[in-house]
């Protein structure tokens, strides 16, 4: 063996290293960094160690100046299953990933009830008064027709989020996630949003944005060490239960408000601010609120609603965009009076939220620094 | 036990192995069809550790750089014989189905 065998000394070791640092290995440090500090200080040098000794030399007969896109891929993964870990993680990481699978649920929660106003919705235009409805004025196409049935399929295909949630709290993440990812996007695919031009686009991006941190909650905060509790089927229905049932009521309201509208039997400004109340970033805020007021009450009780907390600031943030995307130079009177409303108080739920969390992540640090003092 | 978690433990098998030797040990053992990077393998290490299959066997600076290498325990090597006689057992079993199957017996 070639080799020079020299005794044990870790930051020997790394001085040398850094003292000759190539440009390759200066990059792989810079990409390490995505792992946490207490991480990297355990295990920086030996996977820079490994990391150099597999790496091919380039076409030209150098060094590949820059670590391949797969290296990297590993890193990250690890840097994500690590900052966002599962039980016997340190306290930070760990609260940040209950805090992410909480967002996973909750989300599901809603896009469950979500799922539920459309398909309530679907029965309620295309089955019981469709005869009722002036033809071709809605726009729900023919019966029997390709039309109809696509529209019909658009709005029943967000069920699958409730299959997500079904599946997640069965203990089946990744068919939770498949389900969700389906729920996110077939809908608009059977019926593509009208886009013309990059302002609808960024409309539109806007508002899909709450249902895909949803969907990257769901893929990233579910992993192979932080699996979710599978529940009895009886516990499982009923959390599924909840949202369903919310979701059909709602449906029920919407329906309501619609024939009202048909009918003008209401002022048109009740009726817009009703409207406003329903819709996706109406219920998001309403949903939001009831979260930060459930927080807020608790925050002194035995129940810590740190991951909890957190996992609704991450929520409040796309809610936000998404309702702020509805915005425009034109919203006024009671329209901009709402969506005004509506944004002060999802802003003001994120914050509060935030800080509910952010306290709990200090206090978990603190706790940390005692435990270390104790040692 | 996944494919990854699986092959490391085998590589480790025969003698103490450092991060590198691993990812080279794991290529050889799958003939050239797995190739661990090293994100994966230091994943797939920390969830050995963490079970107990395997621990840290001493420390070496080669050319001015660490070099840490890892051990098989007497947990781990439990582990990966009864994973072992698992996988030889569905192999057997899909083996003799497919005779079967040739022979027409199954058809």
């Amino acid at each position: 063996m070639s080799e020079r065998s020299e005794p044990v000394d870790r930051h020997g070791a790394s001085r040398e290293a850094r003292g000759g640092m190539s440009v390759l290995e200066e990059r792989y440090r810079w990409w390490l960094r995505l792992l946490p500090a207490y991480y990297r200080a355990e295990r920086e040098e030996e996977m820079v160690s490994a990391f150099l000794e597999g790496a091919q030399p380039g076409g030209a007969g150098h060094d590949d100046q820059r670590p391949r896109f797969l290296e990297i891929a590993s890193v990250a993964a690890l840097a994500l299953r690590l900052r966002l870990g599962g039980p016997g993680s340190p306290p930070r990481s760990y609260l940040w990933g209950e805090a992410v699978r909480r967002a996973a649920l909750l989300g599901l929660v809603f896009w469950t009830m979500i799922g539920c106003v459309f398909a309530g919705q679907a029965v309620l235009t295309y089955a019981i008064p469709a005869d009722a409805l002036p033809g071709g004025v809605m726009g729900i196409g023919d019966p029997g027709s390709p039309d109809r049935v696509r529209l019909v399929l658009a709005d029943l295909t967000p069920l699958l989020w409730a299959a997500g949630l079904g599946a997640l709290v069965r203990g089946r993440p990744r068919v939770a996630a498949a389900a969700a990812a389906a729920a996110l996007v077939v809908p608009h695919v059977l019926v593509p949003p009208p886009l013309s031009g990059w302002e609808s686009a960024v409309r539109w991006a806007c508002s899909v944005l709450p249902a895909v941190i949803t969907v990257l909650a769901l893929a990233l905060g579910f992993h192979r060490d932080a699996p979710p509790p599978g529940l009895p089927v009886r516990r499982a229905l009923r959390l599924l239960a909840l949202p369903v049932a919310v979701g059909l009521l709602l449906s029920l309201v919407v329906g309501v408000l619609g024939a009202t509208t048909r009918a003008g039997t209401a002022p048109a400004p009740v009726l817009m601010q009703a409207w406003m109340w329903v819709d996706i970033p109406g219920l998001a805020c309403l949903s939001l609120l009831a979260l930060t007021v459930w927080c807020v009450a608790v925050g002194g009780a035995v129940r810590r609603p740190g991951p909890t907390a957190l996992a609704g600031a991450i929520l409040a943030a796309p809610a936000v965009v998404a309702r702020a995307g509805t915005l425009s130079p034109d919203t006024t009177g009671v329209t901009g009076f709402v969506a005004t409303l509506q944004l002060a108080v999802l802003l003001v739920s994120g914050i509060t939220l935030f800080v509910i969390g952010i306290r709990a992540l200090r206090a978990t640090d603190d706790a940390g620094a005692l435990g270390g003092q104790a040692r | 036990m996944t494919e990854p978690a699986f092959l490391v433990l085998t590589a480790l098998v025969d003698e103490p192995r450092h991060g590198y030797g691993i990812a080279q040990e794991v290529e050889r053992l799958s003939g050239g069809r797995v190739q661990l990077k090293v994100g994966t393998l230091y994943g797939v290490l920390d969830r050995l550790a963490a079970d107990g299959f395997v621990e840290a066997d001493r420390e070496e600076v080669r050319q001015g750089r660490l070099r840490r290498y890892y051990r098989l325990t007497d947990e781990g090597a439990g582990a990966l014989e009864e994973e072992a006689v698992r996988l030889a057992d569905n192999a057997r079993r899909a083996v003799e189905r497919l005779r079967l199957r040739q022979a027409g017996g199954l058809a």
